[in-house]
């Protein structure tokens, strides 16, 4: 088993990149999941003007084809390197999914079901919470999945500009042509990502109403 | 009074939505907002429970004006009932129903056990519902939930937004018969939107006229077929305007509850027996326990058929409603060939014949028909 | 930065072929595979869950994992560095949105529609032909963008194994502190990735049945 054997003789150190993995990719992440979605809700209230949640929607919908190292090079300059230039790129990296599913899913919701509640006498923060994100939770969520895998594929990259983290294995391994040491890093990064976007498709399913579970299921097998 | 608007105007900059609107709404009645696209019919409905507030002018519900109540207090406390699609589809029937007793705090048991009422009210069953989500009912159905959660909290006002728009006509005409037995059982004071003259006929009490944001004619149903107010009220009213005055006669009115009922034990020979007496040519076959109707069986195919039970012989029959209208029944007599049909109400009870000469006597006693023929 | 782009336009040109020739090469790979398996799983409900959810899975592995395997896999072979790793991870990433496409493309069609192509006498290689396909290609142009938007970040990663492209200006700058070459890079290949996206979606627009356009714009 040559592969396995850089991570057979040095357990801790793959530990240790991986913790730091880790790290970079959950404080990111959580902040833009909080940032993203709280954006997201505020362009959506009718008091911002349409024309400024379109801008949001449109420039997030561009930025989605910007490589990732593209961002982290940019941030690079500003900040050099470290880990907290990798955990401001991979930020912003991760907005941008994040806020084009959910703001875009606030506009798919029918005006009727809205008025529906206005009309039972629903505050406004009851139908935002009750209605508007129970009824686009699969969108939410299929935005932080995205993020999520984006997020840590890119951590790996974010190495390159010092950050730590798995992409430290994968390098070194790639100029000395080590294969076990790639696969060090390569086979936990990728089981890291499998593992957390199982995690989150099962945290989707358990949250969603499955009334809106049928829906989807009804339009997929309509369309 | 329940709900009295005062000069109540809407405008959008120079735009009047609504116009100098002064009616006030009779209680426990339906009160029909009629009128063409762009009337003000809806606006004037949603200015009521403020979700478009007003511009000028008052509205007084139980004599306070709208302006002193907290908007979402307000609507709470007045039913909303809008086309089916304002169902929430992240709610089971149950919880959609409940939308209101729990924006209310309503205990737990209490809000089962009006939800129980309502689903027996708009005729449900809720040990097959009540755990469904809106996506799993047809059209029909979804209506019925929408019906019953306007109701939930018992309010004495409810507002209905077009709500049998999007079905589809012949189940619209059986939900409109539903719908009018229960406001017989429930008499809340209701506002109706829509912009079919037939529906507004067949469900109005009074029907209010809106043109360019301004009344043009508020009055009984029967008032609005019979003197149309202006060309524009005639013209909605239609070229057929002559038969819709049959859309103001309802079935249950004139129908008769002498007719022959059959059960299924009893043999051919022993019906046809009944039937003679009866000087029949026709009897229903019924449920013996709940008098729900089964089918019908004729003279005709007893004697023709030759089978030993009556179930063999019963056809499937065409029926109407209690609250539907004798327009309604002459063209599903029209369509079935028969010339009566039975009555059955929600629960698929026999309740009644209406024959087709009970009509055509109808139309000869009314004065629309030579009011037609003035006109002609 | 302009600077940098005007002194070494040559360079800059050179990367920009090699990067795009990459994403060129793995292209006509990952279409005929993709869909060809999209077509023969949307016949099977079982294969096509099994072939779907390996992909999402492959999907989820980061790309330089994805590198690292590649080289693994392929070094025996003599073929560990430069351009074949790159395509070969550009194909496992780039078949997996055009599979998945190309099935719920078959799928999008109204059975309806195929009753009546089947009505009017047409065989099912008829119908996947004239009717299937055509009403498909939305989709499947939706799954080739995304393959080579994904293409352009992939490819710029590819440096890495020694493949070339833009992604030199980038990773090299940043060893050798060459701050205005690693602007140049980051703003080209940004530039380069929003750039075809649009062009694709152009292009998806033009090769779009028009009746089906009609269609979209109405609902």
């Amino acid at each position: 088993m040559g592969i396995f054997s850089f991570m057979i003789q040095n357990p801790e150190r793959v530990m240790e990149k991986l913790y730091e993995h880790i790290i970079i990719f959950a404080l990111s992440w959580v902040t833009a999941v909080i940032i993203g979605l709280a954006v997201s809700i505020i362009i959506s209230r009718p008091w911002v003007k349409t024309r400024v949640s379109d801008a949001v929607i449109s420039i997030t919908s561009a930025s989605q084809s910007i490589p990732s190292i593209a961002v982290i090079a940019v941030v690079f300059l500003f900040t050099g390197i470290g880990m907290l230039p990798a955990v401001i790129a991979l930020f912003l990296y991760s907005l941008v999914p994040i806020i084009f599913n959910a703001a875009s899913a606030f506009r798919t919701i029918d005006p009727a079901l809205k008025e529906a509640g206005k009309g039972m006498g629903m505050s406004n923060s009851q139908i935002l919470w009750k209605m508007e994100v129970p009824v686009i939770l699969p969108q939410l969520f299929s935005g932080v999945r995205t993020a999520a895998t984006i997020n840590i594929g890119t951590t790996t990259i974010a190495s390159a500009v010092g950050a730590g983290g798995l992409g430290d294995l994968i390098f070194i391994g790639l100029r000395f042509i080590n294969t076990s040491q790639i696969f060090a890093g390569a086979f936990p990064a990728a089981v890291l990502a499998i593992i957390v976007d199982v995690l989150l498709s099962r945290a989707e399913k358990r949250i969603t109403s499955n009334g809106i579970l049928m829906d989807i299921e009804k339009h997929s097998q309509a369309v | 009074m329940a709900i009295e608007l005062i000069n109540a105007e809407k405008t959008y900059g120079d735009i009047y939505a609504v116009k100098d609107l002064t009616m006030t709404i009779p209680d426990n009645q339906i009160t029909i907002l009629i009128g063409p696209s762009g009337c003000g019919k809806t606006t004037t409905m949603k200015m009521i429970n403020g979700l478009i507030p007003k511009t000028n002018g008052d509205i007084k519900i139980n004599g306070t004006s709208i302006d002193e109540w907290n908007p979402i207090q307000l609507r709470r406390n007045i039913g909303y009932i809008i086309q089916e699609i304002g169902l929430f589809p992240h709610y089971t029937i149950f919880d959609n129903i409940a939308t209101v007793p729990r924006l209310l705090h309503w205990e737990e048991k209490k809000i089962r056990q009006r939800v129980l009422e309502l689903m027996d009210l708009v005729n449900l069953d809720p040990d097959e519902f009540l755990q469904k989500y809106p996506s799993q009912l047809s059209g029909g159905q979804r209506q019925r939930v929408g019906v019953a959660r306007g109701l939930a909290a018992d309010p004495d006002i409810v507002l209905m937004d077009e709500p049998f728009g999007a079905i589809d006509p012949i189940n619209r005409e059986k939900i409109q018969d539903s719908f009018l037995e229960i406001q017989k059982e429930i008499q809340k004071t209701i506002v109706f939107v829509t912009h079919d003259i037939h529906e507004a006929i067949k469900l109005g009490d009074s029907i209010a006229i809106l043109d360019e944001g301004s009344l043009v004619q508020f009055d009984s149903a029967y008032n609005v077929v019979n003197n149309p107010a202006t060309p524009l009220v005639e013209d909605l009213l239609g070229s057929d305007r002559a038969f819709k005055g049959l859309a103001l006669l309802r079935v249950k009115d004139h129908m008769t509850k002498t007719f022959t009922t059959l059960t299924k034990s009893v043999s051919p020979a022993d019906a046809l027996q009944t039937m003679k007496q009866h000087d029949t040519k026709f009897a229903f076959l019924v449920d013996g326990r709940n008098n729900k109707l089964l089918g019908v069986v004729t003279a005709k195919d007893i004697k023709k058929r030759r089978a030993d039970s009556l179930d063999k012989l019963s056809k499937q029959s065409e029926y109407i409603q209690p609250y539907a209208t004798l327009l309604e029944s002459l063209t599903k007599l029209f369509s079935s060939g028969f010339t009566a049909l039975p009555v059955i109400d929600d629960k698929n009870v026999l309740v009644g014949v209406i024959h087709m000469q009970t009509i055509l006597d109808q139309i000869e006693e009314m004065s629309i028909l030579e009011t037609a023929e003035d006109e002609a | 930065m302009f600077y940098y782009i005007l002194a070494n336009s040559s360079r800059i040109i050179d990367g920009l072929v090699r990067h795009l020739y990459i994403i060129a090469a793995s292209l006509p790979i990952s279409v005929t595979i993709g869909v060809a398996a999209g077509i023969l799983i949307s016949r099977n409900k079982r294969a096509e869950r099994i072939v779907i959810g390996i992909a999402n899975i492959l999907m989820t592995i980061p790309s330089l994992a994805l590198f690292g395997f590649a080289i693994i896999i392929m070094s025996p072979l003599g073929m560990g560095i430069g351009v074949p790793p790159a395509i070969f991870a550009l194909v496992i990433y780039s078949f997996l949105p055009i599979t998945r496409n190309t099935v719920l493309a078959l799928h999008a069609v109204p059975s309806s529609t195929i009753e009546a192509a089947r009505g009017m006498g047409m065989t099912p290689r008829q119908i996947l032909r004239r009717i299937q396909l055509p009403l498909a290609i939305p989709l499947l142009m939706a799954g080739i963008r995304n393959a080579c938007v994904m293409g352009v970040s992939v490819t710029t990663i590819a440096y890495l194994v020694g493949a070339g492209g833009m992604g030199h200006f980038i990773f090299a700058g940043m060893t050798r502190t060459r701050l205005d070459m690693v602007l140049a890079g980051a703003v080209i290949v940004a530039v380069l990735g929003i750039a075809t996206n649009y062009l694709l979606v152009m292009l998806e627009r033009a090769v779009t049945p028009r009746g089906l356009m009609l269609e979209q714009n109405k609902e």
